[in-house]
C-alpha cells in the first residue's frame, strides 16, 4: 500500500472529525485576530512608531507564529493518533487489512502534513494581512526565511514527540500532558541539574531536545555574530551541528514509537 | 498425522507432502493441507505471570461453521486476536489459509473478515465513510459499499453518524463491513451479545447465509445454545486451554446418555458400577441415569440382565451442548483440583 492510499484512508478519517475542525478553526481565527489587531494598531496615531510591514515585520511574525505552529501541530498529531486506541479503531484498522507498519506510516505521515498544514495557513494570513500595511523589496529576508524552516523542524521535533507519547499512553490527554510537562519542567529541570555538574556538564544542556528545537528556529541563529545563548555556553552552536542533533532526535522519537507499535498488543 | 505433540500435524503436513524446503519459504507453500484454513500449534500468550492461552492447538477447516466456546475470560478473544494480529503470541504457530509467517499472514488477512469483542467504528464517521475506511485499505469498489449497506438494510442510514446508531444497526454495519472484502474466514466475536431477539435471529440467519455460500465461519460464543443452533464444529475452551474439538456430532456423541429404571436401583447402580463402558453412574428421582463411553445399549442391557438386573425402562437421552460443556468444564475442574 503506497503512502498515497495510506494518506487517503486518514483524510476519510478526518471528515465530520470536530476536534481536527476545532483546532483548525481555533488556529485560523487566533492568527488572523492577532495580526489584525497589530495591523489596525499600527494604522492608528498612537501605533505610527511601529509599522507592521514587510519586510521589516517579518521576523515579528515568526516570534508570534512559531510558538502557535509547534503548539496546535503537536496537539493535532496527538488527537489523530491517541483517539484510535479507546475507539479501538487501531486494531479496527489492522484486522481490516493495514500492517502494523502501515499504520504507523499513517500517523508518521501526519506529523510533516500537520506541520506543513499549519505553517501555510498560519504565515500565509499573516504575511497577507502585513502585506497591507506595504512592501518594500522582498517580502521575508533571508535570515527570517532560515529562521521559518528552522521552525518547521521545531515543529517535525515536538510532534514527532508528540507521537510518541501518543502511542505509549493511547490517550490524548496524558500525551499532550507529557509534551508540555517535558517542555515546562522536565527539560528545565534537567537542564539546571547539568548547569550545576560544571562548565562540561552545563555545556550538554545546550544539546536537550527543547534547546536544540528552540536554537533551530531562533532568528538569532542566522543573523550575523548571532545565536541563542545559555548560561553555560559561550559560544552558539553551529546550525549544521543543530540540523544533525534534531534530525537524531526526530528520527529517537519516531523509531520508540515504531517499536512500541511493533511489540504492544493493540 | 496428528500426536500429542503435534495435535494440528504441522510437521506431518510438511512431512507428507512437501514441494519445497523450509528455506525456500518465500515459494507457494502448497504442501499445506489446503482444506484447513486455521491451523494453530501451541499458541501461547501470557500477560506477565497470567497465562491467558496456553498450548491452543485449533483446526478448522474450510466451509466450516466454528463455535469457539468457553465461559468469559477464558481466552477466546485473545486466541482471536492473535489469529488477526492485534495481540502478539508469546510462543506457538499460527497457519492463516495456508500462510505464516509475519508476510504470509499478512497475505492471508487480506481474504478475511472479522470483527472483535464490538463494533468498532469510527463514532463521527458515517455508516458509508466508516466503509469506506476499510473499501479504500483493501483497495475494494465504492459500488460494494452501497451493496453491502444493501445487503444489512442500512442504506436509509448511510449517511448518519456512526454514534447514532442503535446496537442492532451497530451489529449490522459490523457484519457489512466484515463482509465487503468477500472474505473467505468471517471471525465474530461474540456476535449475539445485547442483541433482542430479532436482532439475534437475523444473526443466525447471516451466519446460515455465510456458510451456504461456502465461507469458513469462526465465532466465539458463551451462549451454549446459539453455538449449538449455528456451528458444525466446535472447540470449548477454559482457563486458556481447549478442553474438546471436533463436529458437533462428535462431540455430543462423545459419551451416550440413558435413563434406565427397575425395580432395585441400588443394585442397578452396583451393576452398572462393574459395567466397564459405563463412565458416569448417578441418580435423578425414580431413574438411574448412566453415561456409556459407547453407544451398544444392547450390550449394556445383556450384561445388567447377567447380573439378574431386569430394566422395566430404558430411554436414551439427547444429550445438549450443554451438557458436554459441563461435563467437559468439570472434569477440567476435578482435574485441577
Amino acid at each position: 500500500m503506497s503512502a498515497l492510499q495510506l494518506l487517503r484512508v486518514e483524510m476519510i478519517k478526518l471528515r465530520r472529525r470536530t476536534a481536527f475542525v476545532v483546532m483548525v478553526a481555533l488556529f485560523v481565527i487566533g492568527t488572523a485576530i492577532v495580526f489584525g489587531v497589530r495591523a489596525i494598531l499600527a494604522r492608528s496615531a498612537a501605533g505610527q512608531a511601529m509599522p507592521f510591514a514587510l519586510p521589516g515585520s517579518a521576523a515579528e511574525i515568526h516570534g508570534v507564529l512559531q510558538p502557535l505552529i509547534m503548539f496546535f501541530s503537536f496537539v493535532t498529531v496527538v488527537n489523530l493518533t491517541a483517539a484510535e486506541f479507546p475507539w479501538r479503531t487501531a486494531r479496527q484498522n489492522v484486522i481490516d487489512g493495514l500492517s502494523r507498519e502501515q499504520f504507523f506510516t499513517a500517523k508518521l505521515l501526519l506529523v510533516p502534513l500537520t506541520t506543513f498544514l499549519f505553517f501555510v495557513v498560519g504565515y500565509g494570513i499573516a504575511l497577507l494581512i502585513a502585506a497591507t500595511g506595504g512592501v518594500d523589496g522582498a517580502l521575508v529576508s533571508v535570515p527570517v526565511v532560515k529562521a521559518m524552516l528552522g521552525g518547521i523542524v521545531t515543529a517535525i521535533g515536538f510532534s514527532s514527540l508528540a507521537l510518541l507519547a501518543a502511542f505509549a499512553t493511547r490517550h490524548t490527554a496524558g500525551a499532550i500532558a507529557i509534551v508540555l510537562g517535558y517542555l515546562m519542567f522536565g527539560e528545565p529541570v534537567l537542564g539546571a541539574i547539568l548547569g550545576r555538574g560544571g562548565e562540561a556538564l552545563g555545556r550538554l544542556a545546550a544539546y536537550l531536545p527543547a534547546n536544540v528545537f528552540a536554537s533551530i528556529s531562533s532568528l538569532g541563529q542566522y543573523m550575523p555574530g548571532g545565536g541563542l545563548f545559555f548560561p553555560s555556553v559561550h559560544e552558539p552552536i553551529a546550525t549544521p551541528m543543530l540540523l544533525a542533533m534534531a534530525s537524531a532526535y526526530v528520527a529517537v522519537f519516531c523509531g520508540s514509537a515504531y517499536l512500541l507499535v511493533r511489540r504492544q498488543d493493540l | 498425522m496428528r500426536s500429542a505433540a503435534d495435535p494440528v500435524g504441522f510437521r506431518g503436513s510438511l512431512a507428507a507432502g512437501a514441494r519445497f524446503p523450509a528455506f525456500l519459504g518465500f515459494l507457494p507453500h502448497t504442501w499445506c493441507d489446503v482444506d484447513n484454513v486455521i491451523e494453530t500449534l501451541n499458541l501461547t500468550k501470557r500477560f506477565g505471570r497470567i497465562t491467558a492461552v496456553d498450548a491452543v492447538s485449533i483446526t478448522v477447516g474450510r466451509g466450516q461453521v466454528f463455535g469457539f466456546l468457553g465461559p468469559n475470560g477464558s481466552g477466546k478473544t485473545t486466541t482471536m486476536g492473535m489469529l488477526l494480529d492485534i495481540v502478539t503470541p508469546t510462543s506457538g504457530e499460527i497457519r492463516l489459509l495456508g500462510e505464516y509467517g509475519r508476510a504470509g499472514l499478512h497475505r492471508a488477512r487480506q481474504r478475511v473478515g472479522a470483527t472483535l469483542e464490538q463494533p468498532n467504528f469510527y463514532p463521527h464517521l458515517s455508516g458509508y465513510d466508516n466503509l469506506r475506511v476499510k473499501a479504500t485499505i483493501q483497495g475494494i469498489a465504492k459500488a460494494r459499499i452501497d451493496e453491502m449497506l444493501e445487503r444489512v438494510g442500512l442504506t436509509a442510514r448511510r449517511n448518519s453518524a456512526f454514534a447514532t446508531y442503535s446496537l442492532g444497526m451497530k451489529q449490522r454495519l459490523a457484519v457489512a463491513a466484515a463482509m465487503l472484502g468477500d472474505p473467505e474466514i468471517v471471525f465474530f466475536d461474540e456476535p449475539m451479545n445485547g442483541l433482542d431477539p430479532e436482532g439475534m435471529r437475523e444473526m443466525r440467519e447471516v451466519i446460515a447465509r455465510l456458510r451456504d455460500e461456502g465461507r469458513t465461519v469462526f465465532l466465539s460464543s458463551h451462549l451454549l445454545h446459539e453455538v449449538e443452533r449455528s456451528c458444525t464444529h466446535v472447540a470449548i475452551i477454559k482457563r486458556g486451554k481447549v478442553l474438546a474439538q471436533g463436529s458437533l456430532a462428535e462431540i455430543l456423541g462423545r459419551h451416550t446418555t440413558v435413563a434406565l429404571q427397575s425395580a432395585d436401583p441400588v443394585e442397578l447402580r452396583a451393576a452398572l458400577g462393574e459395567y466397564p463402558p459405563a463412565v458416569r453412574v448417578s441418580q435423578e428421582g425414580a431413574f438411574t441415569i448412566v453415561e456409556l463411553a459407547d453407544d451398544d445399549l444392547a450390550a449394556m442391557n445383556g450384561f445388567l440382565a447377567g447380573r439378574g438386573v431386569l430394566l422395566s425402562c430404558l430411554v436414551p437421552r439427547q444429550r445438549t451442548l450443554e451438557d458436554v460443556f459441563m461435563e467437559v468444564t468439570m472434569e477440567d475442574a476435578v482435574e485441577v483440583a
